[in-house]
């Protein structure tokens, strides 16, 4: 039998071992060394922290000369807002007012400033897409109407947010005179006002523009205008005069769309195998439905906004009841039933 | 700075020198034993020097005396690693070896000194878990709870192994009497 007592003598043994000591010098030796470690070690420890402060008390400063510049902005934006609209031509502006919104107090300042800022913008877009007319001439345009994508689908009329889109059917209204009383900046700043269309009442569209939400501009800048630049009409809130004009021009894009249905050439040019007008009389309450489709492999093309969905056989169908549905060199834009364009569609050449 | 029961307001570098004084014999004796050789003086500033580095990660449920330890323990091992192609050359220094000299004879103190050396490299051939324990159990005279701390090992893993070193040890011991 063996139990722990039986090593006893082993245990013994290896007690007896001496307990080794360090030489003195040596020790010191060391002791100096290690102390020296220590010393490299805190200064970059020191060097650390100083980075680490130096750091804090920068991204502090920088925290706060935003504070204050966006501070002061707000500031100017006020002032502006109370003091600068007392030079506005009237005479022009009033009678905009009047139609649209009696109670919005013009601002010509910061609407120069605006068509300044967008001066750039427009002529840029126009390039882009090989517009001949000059900006001069396009701010005279008539607007056929305005309007207006927020977040979600809502509008804004009278500064109340209304679901729906919002057309501004003034035939007197040019997008210079529009832009100068000021009604844009009571209904887009501040207000969930997402999106921006200007259709001229000779169905050149201007675009739009994108207003930033929740304080934040786009890569493009605070107000800048997007194209594609496409043919559209906005049909809500229209009177009799300019539903007549816009079931003329409708009317005229239908034919326009059966023509480049029949024309297997040009919808072969644009990768379209078919295009279906399902219900084309079917106008009433300018509500009809158009689908159309294109080759698979192309189907990527197709961003999936709004009603679009995709097929089981790999084809892409518009599922929404359109407003607008017209076909220009190598772009599509579809306009959803309440909530102005809801995605410029590009297909490649 | 740290502000403990150890190092109370102390800086990093006061707190290794306290250290490096309370300590520093236990570690060179260990790392002696630990790897067969008396040269080991760089082992020990190494030690010291990783102490200071990872001051911060300490805790204060261990002991300094066995965190040190079992940082000079993983130094040793690297040091094994180093050196894993060299032939060992045992210098353990046994001079300081405290044994009731005077009443031996010549003989008697080197056939000591012998069988001390015959046993320490028996120790040295066994398997790593064993060698720990009976160095730290056996020749440093350290608690159960401190071996278990610095092994990283439980207080009932170390009792078990330390026993089974032992029966292993008289086997190789009788091995080599016979």
């Amino acid at each position: 039998m063996t139990n722990h007592d039986d090593y006893t003598d082993l245990e013994q043994e290896m007690e007896s071992y001496p307990n080794l000591k360090l030489d003195e010098d040596k020790m010191q030796h060391i002791h100096q060394s290690i102390m020296e470690a220590a010393d490299q070690l805190e200064h970059k420890r020191k060097r650390k922290n100083m980075v680490k402060r130096v750091n804090v008390v920068l991204s502090s400063a920088a925290v706060l000369v935003l504070i204050v510049g966006l501070a002061l902005s707000y500031k100017s934006v006020n002032e502006q807002k109370q003091g600068g609209g007392m030079d506005t031509d009237k005479n022009e502006l009033d009678q905009d007012l009047d139609e649209q919104n009696p109670t919005i107090q013009p601002d010509k300042n910061v609407a120069k400033s605006f068509l300044k800022q967008q001066n750039y913008s427009i002529e840029s877009f126009i390039g882009e897409d090989s517009f001949t007319l000059n900006h001069d001439l396009l701010m005279k345009q008539p607007v056929l109407s305005i309007e207006l994508q927020t977040m979600g689908a809502y509008y804004l009329d009278n500064n109340e947010l209304v679901y729906g889109s919002q057309s501004l059917m003034n035939k007197n209204l040019t997008i210079e005179n529009y832009l100068i009383s000021g009604h844009w900046r009571e209904k887009f700043v501040n207000r969930a006002v997402t999106k921006v269309s200007v259709v001229l009442l000779n169905h050149e569209v201007l675009g739009g523009f994108t207003i930033p939400s929740d304080g934040e501009s786009d890569s493009e800048g605070i107000w800048s205008f997007h194209g594609p630049a496409t043919d559209s009409i906005v049909f809500a809130d229209m009177d009799m005069d300019q539903i007549t004009i816009a079931e003329k021009l409708f009317s005229q894009k239908l034919e326009k769309l059966k023509s480049i249905k029949r024309n297997d050439a040009q919808i072969s040019k644009y990768k379209i195998q078919s295009i279906k007008i399902l219900n084309d009389q079917a106008f009433h309450g300018f509500d009809f439905r158009v689908e159309f489709e294109v080759l698979p492999a192309y189907k990527d093309e197709f961003v999936l906004a709004g009603g679009m969905e995709p097929l089981n056989n790999g084809w892409v169908r518009n599922g929404l009841s359109g407003k607008v549905f017209e076909v220009k060199r190598g772009t599509y834009v579809l306009m959803s039933v309440g909530g102005g364009p809801v995605k410029d569609i590009k297909i490649a050449d | 700075m740290r502000n403990n029961s150890w190092g109370f307001g102390m800086s990093y570098k006061e707190i290794i020198s306290k250290w490096f004084y309370e300590y520093k014999n236990d570690v060179y004796s260990f790392l002696v034993y630990y790897t067969g050789s008396s040269d080991v003086e760089d082992l020990v500033q190494e030690v010291f020097i990783k102490a200071l580095k990872g001051l911060d990660t300490y805790k204060e449920e261990s002991q300094p005396k066995t965190w040190i330890l079992a940082i000079a323990r993983n130094v040793a091992i690297d040091e094994g690693r180093k050196k894993k192609s060299r032939a060992l050359n045992y210098s353990i220094p046994l001079h300081n070896w405290k044994e009731h000299a005077h009443d031996l004879t010549p003989q008697a103190i080197f056939d000591q000194k012998e069988t001390k050396m015959n046993l320490y490299k028996i120790i040295l051939t066994l398997k790593r878990n064993d060698r720990d324990v009976l160095i730290l159990r056996g020749i440093k005279q350290m608690s159960v709870s401190e071996t278990a701390n610095i092994l990283n090992l439980t207080e009932g893993k170390v009792r078990t192994t330390y026993y089974r070193a032992l029966q292993k040890l008289r086997k190789l011991q009788g091995g080599l009497q016979k």
